[in-house]
């Protein structure tokens, strides 16, 4: 799948034909089916959650975040997003090498896995974790006779979130590395790098962008990430309880007020993370004008 | 008349595509629109299928205004460069699209799809996927599919481009013979003369969005009217010679000019000599042959059926060649002729003379004079005095910030010009920034030179020295494709030209066009090298001049060299402008889109804006 | 270009990527099989075919097919206004595709709450033509829409911009009609990118929770999806229930995968 958000500066200048051949109530037709379908699925639902997470002025928006379960909620989210974050950056760029760079058995079977997150209900992926972390669970009573909490735990939650953004970092980074076709590489071997010197001076460099688009996709979904932390973590206030999980208890007792709050707090981060994301992809392709191709 | 084309115009942002065509095509009628990459063709054909737009212009199909009119409701059948086939319809499903959509019976789309798939050579592939056959046979598919509903015009964008050498001879012969039969008007773009010449019943030829001329391939190759045409069209070689006596003068050779063309007394005339045209023997040839010259043989290049061989003439006083461009350096001209390829020649030295040839009308330079109706007359002087020894047209040009302000600015340029003795040039206004203007008009017309003054300094602006980069003169000179004269002072006469060889990049077009200039104005020339260390060149630099020296010589020019040792090289060519009173400086150019101008060193600013006379920057590609 | 014999330390690379992999991923996906049969697949079986659990799943692929019904259409149209045509704001609406990425399921649910729960600004719109949306079905199909919407735009575009516009205006000149031309020409060039986002849709719809748990009442076999029945099970304890029900969606799930793979070999493969 195509992580990377679409750039419709690449778009091409419209052929005239299009211009003439649609007669103008065509062509504004089709853009307004298309702008009140977005107008009506997002941008209303979102302008409601920022009116009513705002509406009582700034002071009561921190107050309902700043409580302590609230801040705590807060403080766990961000804490696991930015471990799975790190992690998946580390895990995904080495697995997208290996599975463009290197021929094994199983090859094909790893790069069909690596969808499988794409597919499978956040819900039920707590589920199986629960079933193989869990003290039940047959890893789980063997880790946790060693003392190793994994369920209703932290590590739980990390745990959960790696799973869920498996595909992020990896699916970024493909493609950059597949246009690259080694030719670069085979270069610095000749010309007498190590492979850890090639991939530090010539590959990094190249698949950074990427990386770090992967990273701030993960992180997104990271914080927002609902289904399979609520079955996996337990959801202890104060303890494993993390800011979606708190939204959904609010609204479970009727504070619609403080789960907006934290809401426009949350959508705030992920927004500011995807203008990132685009800002990114705009720096790495240039705009091309089009235009008249044939004279 | 099927097709019908009126002052068509298609611009692109500032960019002039398609500049005021206008054609006529017959029924039945094949026409080849014949130009180089970036003429405009394509962009004529698609405003024609209705995939673009012109600016201003109609467009007729069939007497019927279609100008307004989307693709779908033209009914013309175009072919496209790529073919466009669609690519998930078979080969019949393709073919039979246009009649679908005009709703045509089941069997009488089979049956029409059968006769054309026979027609093009492709009977019994109906069912084959584009991805099975080769170019060549999905080229034909889009000819059929574009035949299938029987338009009123066929349209052909470069369609054997892509196709190789074999194949494409054997498709033009089918579609010759196709468009024979049907006998549907059709319009064949290709850059490629042999094709032109095959399929055509006329051609045109487009260069730079001009349709310069039109006629039957016949007459256009043997009979062309201008230079760039005679070139364009088969190889050979344009002399200039002047008229004498109602006669033309190549040296000793005398060609009588035919009533059309006009004679005057030492006016010039071209000559168009091509290699078919030229017969080498290595005795003298008999009384009466049209002799050329002695030539040297220089190359012969095995050509499969023939040979061509390239001669080097010597200078001959009064004769000059104009294209192609000589090489640097070369003192006499070239000419190439066609020698059988089991008989090369054996000798050095050959006669030359001429078998045939024809003469082709002069070419009447433009000028561009930029006037502020407020600033110095300088620039007029100079036009008056250029226009006389060029023989050449001019057009004033003056730039108003609105067109409120026309009418009276109308009036003022109107006076000067009438005061400058002008009276016969062209005026035009223009509406915007003065810079741009001057270069949208260059791009818009062909101008030889445009001339223009710097501007007054104004005090209020900072960085507006008269001649920095952001001036008038400054950006003109960034962006102008032809040279640029800015008069200085109110000279009206130039008589002593000094052209600097630069000292750092050695110039080309600055010698060629500097001492063409000098010989129209009858002025004395001098060569100027400007060196740090002493006032003797090296061994490089001496090389260049002795080939500049060369090329003034085959321009009829000859130019004194002078040596000047001096610590920058504007320093140099100043004092050497001041000292010997010379009345024009010829210095060499950076070209459109160089940023070289804003250097501080630059020689070339530092002497536009150091210098009491005239100067004639002449950008590099300059011809 | 992929190397076929490695060095030492490059099968530790693989190796260690392998595990990390099979850690991850085929532990649980393993572990779910286990944890429904657990208990047996007599048990298994009536869990699975009990009349909650076959109305939730109902509910599932109604809910599911809807939204990837009503995103596919719009989805389409969208792409076509993003890379055919030109207008200022292309860039704005272009960043309200993604949004949906950038919310969390919960907050998606709440954003519905506000719209049409009590007090919401379209209550009275709801109220007044009848309809009940949240904790109803309208409100359910909503919020699966919501959070499936950008798929069929982000798989759409690309493939449109990359089969550019020559083969349309071939069908101008020859009559065809903007409408003719997109049915017979732009759409089943568009198909197989097309499909693989209606199958990353679909997959979406199927797996939503959290939207759909506040949005719903989550009354057990009026407004249950198969998730919601999942979520309840383990509520109430009835573990066989719960796993049961987990591997059907997984089997499903893993069916549109095969989907998604196909479709995307397919895609990949047009060049």
């Amino acid at each position: 799948m195509s992580i990377r958000p679409a750039n419709p500066d690449e778009a091409e200048v419209p052929s005239s034909a299009v211009a003439l051949s649609v007669r103008p109530w065509g062509r504004w037709g089709v853009r307004f089916v298309a702008v009140s379908y977005l107008a009506i699925m997002i941008a209303l639902p979102l302008s409601a959650i920022f009116q009513h997470g705002l509406r009582d002025g700034i002071t009561l928006f921190w107050s309902e975040i700043a409580s302590p379960i609230g801040y705590a909620a807060l403080k766990l989210t961000l804490i696991t997003a930015v471990t799975t974050t790190l992690i998946n950056a580390v895990m995904g760029t080495l697995t997208a090498y290996v599975l463009v760079r290197y021929d094994f058995p199983a090859r094909g079977l790893l790069n069909g896995l690596v969808d499988v997150p794409f597919a499978i209900p956040t819900l039920v992926t707590g589920v199986m974790l629960v079933v193989l972390y869990g003290p039940q669970g047959t890893l789980g009573a063997w880790l946790e006779g060693h003392g190793f909490q994994v369920i209703f735990a932290t590590p739980g939650i990390v745990l959960a979130l790696l799973l869920v953004t498996y595909p992020f970092v990896i699916r970024t980074v493909q493609p950059v590395l597949m246009e690259m076709r080694g030719d670069q590489e085979e270069a610095a071997y000749t010309l007498g790098a190590s492979k850890w010197v090639t991939f530090y001076r010539i590959v990094l460099p190249a698949i950074s962008p990427a990386i770090i688009t992967g990273a701030l996709l993960t992180f997104a979904r990271a914080i927002g990430e609902f289904g399979s932390i609520v079955i996996v973590a337990g959801n202890i206030p104060g303890r494993t309880l993390t800011a979606p999980v708190y939204v959904f208890g609010q609204v479970e007792s009727q504070n619609v007020r403080g789960a907006s709050a934290m809401s426009v707090l949350l959508l705030a981060l992920s927004f500011t993370l995807m203008i990132s994301v685009d800002w990114i992809q705009r720096k790495r392709k240039p705009t091309t004008a089009t235009g008249w191709e044939d004279r | 008349m099927s097709i019908v084309l009126e002052n068509i115009v298609k611009r692109y942002g500032k960019q002039l595509i398609v500049d005021r065509v206008s054609l006529e095509v017959g029924d039945g009628e094949f026409f080849v629109l014949l130009g180089a990459s970036g003429s405009g063709k394509s962009t004529i054909l698609r405003m024609i299928a209705g995939l673009a737009r012109p600016n201003s212009g109609r467009i007729l199909l069939h007497g019927r205004d279609v100008t307004p009119l989307s693709p779908q409701q033209r009914d013309t059948g175009l072919v496209f460069q790529n073919y466009s086939i669609f690519h998930h319809m078979s080969v019949a499903e393709n073919i039979a699209f246009g009649l679908k959509i005009r709703k045509k019976p089941k069997g009488e789309r089979k049956a029409k799809t059968e006769q054309l798939l026979d027609m093009v050579g492709l009977g019994g592939l109906g069912s084959r996927l584009p991805s099975q056959l080769s170019g060549g046979q999905q080229q034909r598919v889009a000819v059929a599919r574009a035949l299938a509903y029987e338009p009123n015009v066929l349209l052909l964008d470069e369609p054997f481009g892509a196709l190789d050498v074999k194949i494409r001879t054997q498709l033009r012969r089918s579609l010759k013979e196709i468009q024979k039969n049907l006998g549907v008007a059709t319009i064949l773009v290709t850059h490629d003369q042999e094709e032109a010449f095959e399929l055509a019943d006329r051609i045109g030829v487009l260069e730079r969005g001009r349709l310069l001329e039109v006629g039957v391939g016949e007459e256009l190759y043997a009979r062309p009217k201008t230079s760039f045409v005679a070139t364009f069209l088969g190889a050979g070689t344009v002399l200039v010679g002047s008229a004498a006596s109602g006669k033309a003068h190549f040296n000793t050779l005398s060609i009588p000019v035919p009533d059309d063309i006009p004679r005057e007394e030492g006016s010039r005339v071209q000559l168009l000599i091509r290699p078919e045209h030229v017969v080498l023997s290595k005795e003298e040839p008999p009384e009466g042959a049209h002799v050329l010259g002695r030539g040297t043989v220089i190359e012969q290049n095995f050509n499969g059926a023939s040979r061509r061989a390239t001669l080097r003439m010597p200078h001959m006083p009064a004769t000059r060649q104009i294209a192609p461009p000589i090489p640097f350096g070369e003192e006499g001209f070239l000419v190439d002729a066609i020698v059988p390829a089991d008989e090369p020649l054996t000798d050095k030295e050959v006669w030359v003379s001429l078998r045939n040839w024809h003469i082709l009308g002069p070419p009447v330079p433009r000028l561009m004079v930029f006037d502020t109706a407020s600033g110095s007359t300088g620039p007029l002087k100079l036009a008056r005095h250029l226009m006389e020894s060029l023989e050449a047209t001019a057009t004033l040009l003056a730039v108003a910030d609105g067109p409120e302000a026309a009418e009276s600015l109308r009036e003022r340029h109107k006076r000067r010009k009438d005061d400058a003795d002008l009276s016969e040039a062209e005026f035009r206004i223009r509406y915007g920034d003065a810079a741009e203007q001057i270069i949208s008009e260059q791009a818009e017309t062909p101008y030889e030179m445009v001339i223009l003054a710097p501007a007054q300094k104004r005090f209020s602006i900072p960085d507006a020295r008269a001649d920095g980069p952001g001036s008038l003169v400054g950006k003109v000179l960034q962006q102008s494709q032809v040279p640029v004269l800015i008069a200085k002072g109110e000279r009206d006469r130039l008589s002593k030209v000094l052209i600097c060889t630069a000292a750092g990049e050695p110039g080309k077009s600055d010698v060629r066009v500097g001492g063409r200039l000098a010989r129209r104005l009858k002025a004395s020339v001098t060569l100027l090298y400007v060196n740090a260390q002493s006032d003797l060149p090296g061994p490089l630099a001496r090389v260049h001049l002795e080939r500049a020296a060369g090329t003034l010589r085959s321009l009829d020019v000859d130019g004194e060299i002078r040596y000047r040792q001096a610590e920058t090289a504007a320093a140099g060519i100043l004092a050497e402008a001041s000292e010997g009173a010379f009345d024009l400086i010829v210095v060499g150019g950076h070209g459109p889109g160089s940023r070289k101008l804003f250097k501080l060193n630059d020689v070339t600013r530092q002497v536009v804006a150091g210098s009491n006379c005239p100067v004639l920057v002449v950008p590099p590609d300059a011809t | 270009m992929s190397k076929q014999r490695h060095s030492a330390s490059e099968w530790a690379l693989i190796a260690v990527v392998v595990l990390y992999a099979a850690v991850l991923l085929v532990g649980p996906l393993l572990s779910i099989l286990w944890g429904a049969l657990s208990a047996g697949t007599g048990p298994f079986l009536r869990e699975v075919t009990s009349a909650n659990a076959l109305n939730a799943l109902k509910l599932t692929l109604l809910l599911g097919a809807g939204a990837t019904v009503i995103n596919t259409v719009f989805g389409v149209c969208i792409a076509w206004v993003l890379v055919r045509d030109n207008f200022r704001g292309r860039q704005f609406i272009n960043g309200l595709v993604d949004l949906p990425f950038a919310v969390s399921p919960v907050i998606a649910g709440l954003m519905l709450v506000l719209l049409f729960g009590r007090d919401g600004w379209f209550t009275w719109i709801a109220d007044a033509l009848g309809i009940k949306v949240v904790f109803a079905l309208p409100g359910m199909l909503l919020a699966t829409t919501f959070v499936s919407l950008p798929f069929v735009v982000r798989e759409v575009m690309p493939v449109l911009k990359q089969i550019g516009t020559e083969q349309e205006n071939a069908a101008y000149t020859m009559g065809a009609s903007p409408w003719q031309a997109f049915w017979h020409v732009t759409l089943p060039s568009i198909r197989w990118g097309l499909l693989y986002g209606v199958s990353l849709t679909l997959a979406r719809a199927v797996g939503e929770f959290g939207a759909v748990l506040i949005v719903s009442g989550g009354v057990s076999g009026l407004t249950e999806t198969s998730t919601l029945f999942i979520f309840r099970s383990l509520d109430d304890r009835n573990y066989v229930g719960a796993y049961a029900m987990a591997m059907v969606l997984a089997m499903i799930s893993f069916t549109i995968l095969m989907l998604m793979e196909f479709f995307k070999k397919r895609a990949g493969t047009r060049q």
